[in-house]
């Protein structure tokens, strides 16, 4: 979904991925064309199995496309070295993913400061854990947070580098209502505090309501795009 | 301390009964080897 009148952080273009093991080769995508924009919050919905997983590993540089060209600050990652897209991996790109995978036996603070360590310009670990509410747990091992609670960890160690990128899959997932928006919420500060271009995958179309675009995948394509006019905040969401 | 420095120092703690147990079944084995040698 071409979006040119924006600067965008991260332009895909022709985003195709083939897994070509075993027998018949799966087309995951088929061609996406996708913009990523400073401040901006995607929301990527569609059937399981429809490519969004794959999508959102392509452009954080964790999996390469079949063919594609992705932007990003004058580079291209379809044709990036390893050690280009670690390197992209490490500075540009936050990732939260639906298991917080959090290290247990580090505490909070430490698993922040894991990222913290190794970024080029890193908020404090225990600024990151205060923006997303967790100022008070700093020194709790992850399993005597709850679920919840450990995923907004995540949101902060993701958020501790400053990203351009902040990338989400199913961030919500294990997730029920209340706690889901505490975890959005968390999301929407980081947004509001570093201008990072977010994406989330969700299953939950609710989640789509705190949306400025939304995408909605098929079959490996973008099926339909959306502009969403007045973009609610995480509170007002229930699921 | 680099919290990757004190991850690695914890997680040895944790298992410092197998790690002991370890070192010291491999002790056992250089000084069986190291008296074999010696007695030949
Ligand atoms: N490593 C892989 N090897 C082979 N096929 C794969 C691999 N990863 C994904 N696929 C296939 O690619 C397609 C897209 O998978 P993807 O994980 O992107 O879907 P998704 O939209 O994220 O689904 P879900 O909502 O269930 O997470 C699926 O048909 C899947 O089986
Ligand atoms: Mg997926």
């Amino acid at each position: 979904m071409p979006d040119d009148s924006a600067e965008a952080v991260l332009r895909a273009r022709g985003l195709t991925k083939v897994y070509d093991r075993g027998e018949v080769p799966v087309h995951a995508l088929r061609g996406v064309d996708l913009d990523l924009v400073a401040g901006e919050l995607v929301v990527l919905l569609g059937p399981s199995g429809s490519g969004k997983s794959t999508l959102l590993n392509i452009i954080g540089g964790i999996d390469r496309p079949t063919a594609a060209h992705v932007h990003f600050q004058g580079h291209d990652l379809a044709t990036a070295d390893e050690r280009a897209l670690t390197a992209y991996r490490r500075h540009h790109v936050g990732f939260v993913f639906q298991f917080y995978n959090l290290i247990p036996s580090l505490t909070a603070r430490e698993n922040v400061a894991l990222i913290a360590d190794i970024a080029r310009q890193p908020m404090a670990p225990d600024e990151a854990l205060a923006l997303v509410g967790l100022g008070a747990r700093l020194d709790h091992f992850p399993a005597q947070l709850s679920g919840g609670e450990q995923q907004r960890v995540a949101v902060a160690r993701a958020a501790a580098k400053r990203p351009e990128l902040l990338l989400c899959d199913e961030p919500t997932g294990a997730l029920d209502s209340r706690t889901g928006v505490l975890v959005l919420e968390a999301l929407a500060r980081v947004r509001a505090e570093l201008n990072t271009a977010v994406a989330v995958i969700t299953h939950n179309v609710a989640v789509a309501d705190m949306a400025d675009r939304v995408a909605v995948f098929a079959d490996g394509r973008i099926a339909a795009t959306r502009v969403n006019p007045r973009p609610r905040s995480p509170g007002e969401l229930s699921w | 301390m680099l919290a990757l420095d004190r991850k690695l120092w914890r997680d040895l703690w944790h298992i410092k009964g197998q790690a002991l147990t370890i070192a010291i079944v491999i002790a056992c084995g250089v000084g069986t080897l190291v008296m074999a040698l010696g007695a030949l």
